[in-house]
């Protein structure tokens, strides 16, 4: 089974019912392996977001992941991450609220940033997230396991 | 009384049957009217001039429409569909009201010298430190149901009437109230600095007591002074009686206006195309910035990802300095701006709104992107036969929705329906301006994210 | 137009076309009204200067040349038919050669604004009624006691009491039953509101139903309270008695007490003002004259109450 990460950023994490409401929402749909809060500093979100260095938004989004508390999960289920992916809805809020009004992000997004949750687009950049985020988390167990 | 008028017409066969009939009714009321006449002392309730409304989501608290935790689990209302009288603005005198995410801040007139009261989320201490609630369940100690009283530190010789609030405005998570003697209070979230302070790297901001207290003078010296204030959803704009525009706060849209795209702590004037101008209105509800100067052109700055302030080939997403816009050229004298999430409205002299950007503009169920600013037509905002001079007087706009008050007093809202915000009984989303059932004159409308609260006049 | 001072009941009577606006009193029938308004219309014109009577051909003179003598005869113009003279063929005028229909109708207890047409205002007094234009009404009601019909002149059935009612309870109740009344104005057009559809007809501004099946309330405004009474301020169309009494009944009981209507006064309808209404004791051949020429300055001013366009537009919805 495929597992992915999961991160609620820091505006949904202050909000005590979007928070409660996401937790439910993850944990009847997925089997959570690990999950914590976690302070992103300014190393960690360089590292996290480096493949987004050059865009436009690299700052705004890297100060708005360290401006307070993120809520992290690794997930596990079968197609994990389109699954999760899925649920949170397309990135820009904006427009997702048109597009998909019941999905995660058009119901707790604020703005295109503040959008509420990310997720791992793919296995690669999954073991690479979690490898950042949950440093102390043996991968290979889990790999191990589903086989 | 009612039908012996009738003799006087030559009908003789109608008048008998008429007559008797009425006769014999107007008896059987007498009689039955003489022995039961009740005296009724009528209660006099305590009369304010303003009445608050609200309607939204509903468990974040920011309503303050419930008084007791277990009554409220009993009947479990989400969100509030209807504007619902706030029984709040029942005993005491509101004047001004904001609403930020998911809480609502109430400007209140009263005997015991308390003039700032606040209600839903607190888990940044936007609303002060708040001891109340189940301390058993330490989620809803995060949460204020029913309007609490917010502490402002006051100096020695600090009145009641200085600490009266001239104008206030909520962020996502923070708050600023600017008081009548001119003294700038912040609390809530400063982790871009938008409360005006240096940032603290790993500040703590849930149970904080901390409110930081800005003296007018440290602002903008000794000349002039502050009336307005407004924040964004993580910035923070002040305005001063000369037109000069003040902010701090998260700049990585340009938001700040202060030509760089950092957060900035410490608060600073900024210049760019208003530095000469007399600015006398500001207006945001996300990451763009709208302001109008005096003689009614528009200014703007922040983010311009969906092209609301600027439609040229080479137009940037971002905007730090403060630039005159040129798509409100053609507007004529614009005499009231608002900015939401991804759209911008103008309101000009003759009373017509204009809308541009990328949303639900009011044009009809097609959602569209327009960078030319489009005016709805005036019988949506109820002008028809009967009130000819029915104009727009006020326009306000949330992150996702759009608002008007006619010089009737009637609220107009129109956009997404997020948690039921737009109080039309359902959740669907509204493609025109459609009235809001509240009864009064609306007076001031504060768009929060989720919620809506209106500040009225009753009608009678 | 020079107002010249006319004697002769003839002009008067070809310039006796188009709308009135006369103030209905309570308790009278809007068919007592109308007959007491043509008889006060005839009787005007009676007394002005009539016509002469018809002149007799010269060949069928009333006095053949054989009676010369007679004294009495000789005292009669020569030539005037007597058969034509009002002492034999009665008043010139009867309330049934005028030509007068209301445009709508207002129900026995309902006093205020009542439109008639009169001659060739007819045609424009159906224009207006097939417009479907918008009454504004007071209707006053009284709290604590409900009547068979919800009129003051019948049985009372019960009482209640209604301590608990303060002027924000009812204007809350009015606002919401005004927003359940403006969904409906969608509603009888036939269109969802979340079509484009729905815009483009709330670009026109009020809609009118498309039939006159229901009736349909624009405006529910809370205007007085003095209790036991309070006075709420309705602006529908297609209304009746029965129903706004309905109303204020249906409204007492959403409050938790009973009352009745005690007083209902349409205050406008159209563009015809309460204020221009021709009282009772005005109700006569100058007066009704004055009011004719008043209204025909309001129908110049709003065209629109004649033009037939809006109606199909929403009609055919």
């Amino acid at each position: 089974m495929e597992i992915s990460l999961a991160l609620l950023k820091p505006h949904v994490v202050r909000n005590t019912y979007a928070l409660q409401q996401l937790k439910t929402q993850i944990e009847t749909n997925f089997n959570i392996l690990a999950a914590k809060d976690l302070r992103i500093t300014k190393e960690l979100s360089e590292c996290f977001y480096a493949e987004h260095k050059d865009k436009f938004f690299y700052y705004r989004l890297t100060s708005l992941m360290q401006s307070g508390f993120c809520y992290a999960f690794i997930l596990q289920s079968e197609s994990c991450i389109q699954k999760w992916r899925n649920l949170m809805g397309p990135t820009k809020v904006f427009r997702a609220v048109y597009t998909e009004p019941e999905c995660l992000r058009s119901l707790y997004g604020l703005s295109d940033t503040r959008n509420a949750c990310h997720g791992s687009d793919s296995t690669v950049s999954a073991l690479r997230e979690i490898a950042i985020v949950f440093p102390e988390f043996d991968i290979s167990r889990v790999a191990s396991q589903s086989k | 009384m009612i039908s012996l008028k009738v003799w006087q017409f030559p009908k003789r066969a109608n008048l008998c049957l008429s007559r008797q009939y009425t006769t014999k009714s107007k008896r059987v009321v007498l009689s039955q009217d003489q022995d039961k006449i009740k005296n009724y002392e009528p209660k006099t309730t305590d009369a304010h001039t303003n009445r608050v409304y609200v309607w939204g989501f509903q468990e974040t608290g920011a309503l303050g429409l419930q008084t007791n935790v277990k009554k409220a689990k009993e009947r479990y209302t989400e969100m509030v569909h209807h504007p619902t009288r706030l029984q709040f603005s029942n005993n005491n005198e509101i004047t001004d009201v904001t609403a930020g995410y998911g809480f609502t801040a109430y400007a209140v007139k009263r005997s015991d010298g308390q003039t700032l009261f606040g209600s839903g989320l607190n888990t940044d201490s936007q609303l002060g430190y708040q001891v109340k609630g189940n301390k058993k369940d330490p989620a809803n100690l995060d949460v204020i149901i029913y309007p609490t009283a917010i502490q402002l530190p006051r100096l020695q010789g600090e009145t009641d009437e200085d600490m009266q609030v001239k104008s206030m405005s909520a962020g996502r998570a923070h708050l600023v109230v600017l008081t009548q003697n001119g003294t700038v209070f912040t609390m809530g979230n400063n982790s871009y600095g938008q409360c005006g302070r240096s940032i603290i790297e790993e500040e703590r901001y849930s149970g904080s007591a901390l409110i930081n207290r800005i003296a007018q003078a440290d602002i903008c010296g000794a000349d002039d002074e502050l009336v307005a204030v407004e924040c964004g959803q993580d910035h923070t704009m002040l305005l001063t009686k000369l037109g000069r525009v003040y902010t701090c706060g998260w700049g990585a849209d340009g938001q700040t206006g202060q030509g760089n795209y950092y957060s900035a702590g410490q608060i600073t004037l900024i210049g760019g195309d208003i530095e000469k101008e007399r600015i006398v209105r500001i207006a945001c509800a996300s990451d763009c910035v709208l302001a109008l100067n005096e003689k009614g052109d528009v200014f703007g700055w922040g983010n311009s990802e969906y092209g609301q302030l600027d439609d040229s080939a080479d137009a940037v997403t971002q905007i730090c300095t403060p630039r005159a816009l040129q798509l409100t050229k053609g507007l004529g004298k614009v005499k009231d701006v608002a900015a939401g999430g991804s759209f911008c409205m103008a309101l000009n002299d003759q009373g017509l709104v204009y809308t541009w950007g990328f949303g639900i503009l009011g044009f009809g169920p097609f959602v569209e992107q327009t960078s030319k600013p489009q005016h709805l037509l005036p019988p949506l905002f109820g002008r028809n036969d009967f009130s000819n001079a029915t104009t727009v007087v006020s326009i306000g706009c949330g992150v996702f929705h759009m608002g008007a008050v006619n010089s009737d007093g009637d609220l107009f809202m129109w956009g997404k329906n997020r948690f039921g915000h737009l109080g039309l009984g359902h959740k669907k989303d509204q493609f025109f301006p459609f009235k809001a059932a509240i009864n009064g004159k609306a007076l001031k409308v504060a768009y929060g994210v989720d919620h809506t609260i209106a500040l009225c006049r009753p009608h009678i | 137009m020079t107002l010249t001072k006319v004697y002769d009941a003839a002009t008067v009577f070809k310039h006796l076309n188009g709308i009135i606006n006369v103030y209905k009193p309570a308790g009278m029938k809007v068919k007592h009204v109308r007959n007491a308004i043509l008889s006060n219309i005839c009787k005007g014109l009676n007394e002005l200067k009539q016509r002469e009577p018809r002149k007799l051909p010269n060949d069928m003179r009333l006095l053949g040349s054989g009676a010369a003598t007679d004294t009495v005869l000789h005292k009669i113009a020569a030539n005037s038919d007597l058969s034509d003279h009002i002492l034999a063929s009665g008043p010139r005028y009867l309330p049934g050669d005028i030509r007068c229909a209301p445009v709508g109708t207002l129900g026995d207890h309902t006093s205020g604004v009542l439109l008639f047409g009169l001659n060739k205002g007819l045609q424009q007094s159906s224009l207006i009624q097939r417009n479907r234009p918008v009454r504004i009404y007071h209707v006053t009601a009284r709290m604590g006691t409900a009547t068979e019909n919800h009129l003051p002149d019948s049985r009372v059935t019960v009482r209640a009491n209604h301590r608990h009612l303060t002027p924000e309870r009812i204007s809350g109740l009015a606002s919401s039953m005004q927003a359940s009344h403006q969904r409906k104005m969608y509603e009888l057009c036939g269109v969802d509101l979340q079509t484009q559809a729905a815009y483009e007809l709330a670009c026109k501004g009020l809609l009118r139903p498309a039939d006159n099946s229901q009736p349909v309330i624009y405006g529910i405004k809370l205007i007085h309270f003095n209790r036991p009474h309070f006075t709420l301020e309705l602006h529908t169309i297609n209304e009746n008695e029965q129903y706004m009494a309905a109303l204020i009944h249906d409204m007492a009981i959403e409050l938790r007490t009973v009352a009745h209507c005690s007083q209902l006064r349409c205050i406008r309808h159209a563009h015809f003002d309460v204020t221009e209404s021709l009282l009772r004791h005005g109700w006569h051949l100058p007066g009704i004259m004055k009011n004719l020429r008043l209204q025909q300055n309001v129908l110049k001013a709003h065209p629109q109450l004649l033009d037939q366009q809006r109606v199909d537009l929403h009609a055919a919805q």
